[in-house]
């Protein structure tokens, strides 16, 4: 039976903490399917302290400085902006080896409104000095994003999805996908989390025609790999396509990078156009307000790839 | 020494370190100094300065940071630092800041946004309870922190989890920066107030070296987490700075340091 990317998530962090007495895991009164059978098996390495991010924050900080490692979770507005001072203080500064699980990301909870969207993380916890963030987009890579906070020596913020993906790359962590055509006017799309699915589909699409493009998606967004400077020099365009808040996110995050080196190439984001969205509706209809939805995507990367005059 | 004669000698060492500096938070500092002497003259709390990282050393957070004069004046005493370190008090290129720094042996973790140490604190003392350590967990917090939400998140937290191992002190000298915490909110009735939780709650003199010296020797062991109300006076052993709202994080003029320095050292 196809499992979702929470219960991946929940069945590799139960394996580790079978092993590892201090692996503790925290949540402030939020569920999840699988977390139920961690909460059977780990009684004795698991807390449900309440609606409190802030105490959470700073409970897993003292639990760190005494060796524990915690992962702390709830929706992910509530555990990166409600307690984003204690992330600051009692964690970043110390650099300790904190795991901040946010559940739900980008427009996951569209029919719960901005209080429960998370569109502007990336942007707030990139500011913060020590950590590292990851953005899993399928099994494999939620399976990973577990050891990858449990072998960190620094804080870690991993930006759960929810939902059921096929694995989409053969390994986890930042992947490219290349056409492999020989045409010289080449453009690359740069992705994260599992938007990446629909993307690689229209991709797929646009390249049976007379296009050329590729794919990279970040797995790691503060740990910028650097492989990426190197691809950014090897195209005529770059496309960036993000389900979060334009300032801030990847397209902020590669424009910066193309700024200070030099990259001579021409860059479009696509993402929320720094606004909120008040009427509800579901995941796709909320994207399609935003101009994220597949038709839009094909329609623009499109455009952008046809566009020729840039004055 | 006689821990008076000592106070008078640390008193003196953060008037000099602040006026040095030309910053620093007076008023806090002496507020809280006598508390911070007995629990470290008085070996309520277990330490040594030789080994600040000993597995089974008591833990001490200083919650309400500010008041690092106080800190790092008595540490210089303890031997944690020395005196020529602590004239580097806020100069460039020094570890020994307004707020704590955890490059200084001796301080645990950083604080300074008020409401940070006391969860911290509990933390600690959770994991300590988890792994049956003996430790025990001091943290200092102010009557100021108080206003500040994730304290009685705090609260909350440490009565359910029975923190028998946290002993938690507030600094009830009744003034916030710029006020009197009254002008600021209700703050009445603490005692009844913080008794409603599963503490045991004491209410003192925060001044007063025998009853302090009891009190904290009891709680350590106490079967339930502790509060000890210290009732304070900011700017305590000078007195044109005592209960005055002018000495939050005023600097002496050279005409008051003179002044400051006569008294205590007279007294």
């Amino acid at each position: 039976m196809p499992i979702d990317l929470m219960t991946a998530f929940f069945h590799q962090l139960k394996t580790l903490a079978l092993k590892d007495k201090d692996i503790f895991f925290i949540t402030a009164d939020h569920g999840a399917w699988a977390l139920a059978d961690f909460k059977k098996s780990l009684k004795n390495q698991y807390l449900n302290i309440g609606i409190s991010e802030q105490v959470m924050a700073s409970v897993a900080a003292g639990m760190a400085l005494e060796g524990k490692k915690v992962f702390i979770f709830t929706i992910t507005p509530f555990v990166t902006q409600r307690c984003l001072e204690q992330i600051k203080l009692d964690i970043c500064l110390s650099n300790l080896p904190v795991a901040i699980v946010g559940n739900g990301s980008s427009l996951t909870y569209a029919t719960h409104g901005p209080s429960h969207q998370a569109i502007e993380d990336i942007a707030m916890m990139r500011s913060l000095p020590n950590i590292k963030i990851i953005h899993p987009y399928d099994n494999i890579s939620s399976k990973y994003s577990v050891n990858y906070a449990y072998k960190a020596k620094s804080p870690v913020y991993i930006k759960l999805d929810k939902g059921f993906y096929d694995d989409i790359f053969l390994k986890p962590g930042d992947n490219i996908i290349k056409s492999n055509k020989k045409n010289t006017k080449k453009t690359l799309v740069i992705t994260t989390g599992v938007i990446v699915h629909a993307v690689s589909k229209i991709i797929k699409e646009l390249n049976k025609t007379s296009y050329n493009i590729d794919l990279f998606n970040m797995f790691s967004i503060k740990e910028i790999n650097s492989k990426i400077v190197k691809y950014l020099k090897q195209y005529d365009k770059v496309i960036t396509i993000e389900e979060q808040n334009l300032p801030g996110g990847i397209g902020s995050i590669i424009s910066e990078i193309i700024a200070d080196n030099n990259i001579n190439v021409r860059l479009k984001r696509f993402g929320i156009n720094d606004k909120y969205i008040l009427k509800c509706g579901n995941r796709d209809w909320l994207k399609k307000k935003y101009g994220l939805d597949d038709q839009t995507l094909y329609k623009n990367i499109k455009n952008f790839c046809d566009k020729k005059n840039f004055i | 020494m006689l821990l008076k004669k000592l106070s008078k000698k640390i008193r003196s060492t953060i008037l000099e370190i602040i006026y040095n500096a030309k910053t620093g938070h007076i008023g806090g500092s002496f507020s809280c100094i006598d508390i911070l002497i007995v629990l470290f003259f008085k070996k309520i709390i277990f330490f040594d300065p030789k080994k600040p990282k000993l597995q089974n050393r008591d833990r001490f957070i200083l919650s309400k940071g500010h008041a690092t004069a106080a800190l790092y004046s008595l540490f210089a005493y303890l031997k944690y630092i020395s005196f020529k370190e602590l004239k580097t008090y806020c100069k460039n290129n020094s570890r020994l800041g307004t707020h704590p720094s955890h490059l200084v042996p001796g301080v645990e973790i950083e604080t300074g946004s008020l409401g940070h140490g006391l969860p911290i604190a509990c933390g600690i003392a959770y994991a300590a309870l988890k792994d049956k350590k003996k430790y025990k967990v001091f943290v200092l917090i102010s009557d100021g922190e108080l206003f500040e939400g994730s304290v009685w998140e705090s609260f909350i937290f440490a009565s359910h989890q029975n923190l028998n191992n946290l002993i938690i002190i507030i600094d009830n000298n009744n003034q916030i920066v710029m006020d009197y915490s009254r002008d600021a909110g209700d703050l009445n009735n603490l005692k009844k107030r913080l008794s409603t939780f599963n503490f045991v709650v004491e209410e003192i003199d925060g001044h007063d070296y025998s009853i302090l010296e009891k009190v904290l020797k009891k709680s350590k062991k106490n079967k339930k987490p502790t509060i000890i109300l210290a009732n304070t006076v900011k700017g305590k052993g000078v007195s044109f700075m005592e209960k005055n709202k002018k000495w939050h994080h005023s600097v002496p003029s050279n005409e008051e340091y003179i002044m400051a320095k006569r008294e205590i050292e007279g007294n």
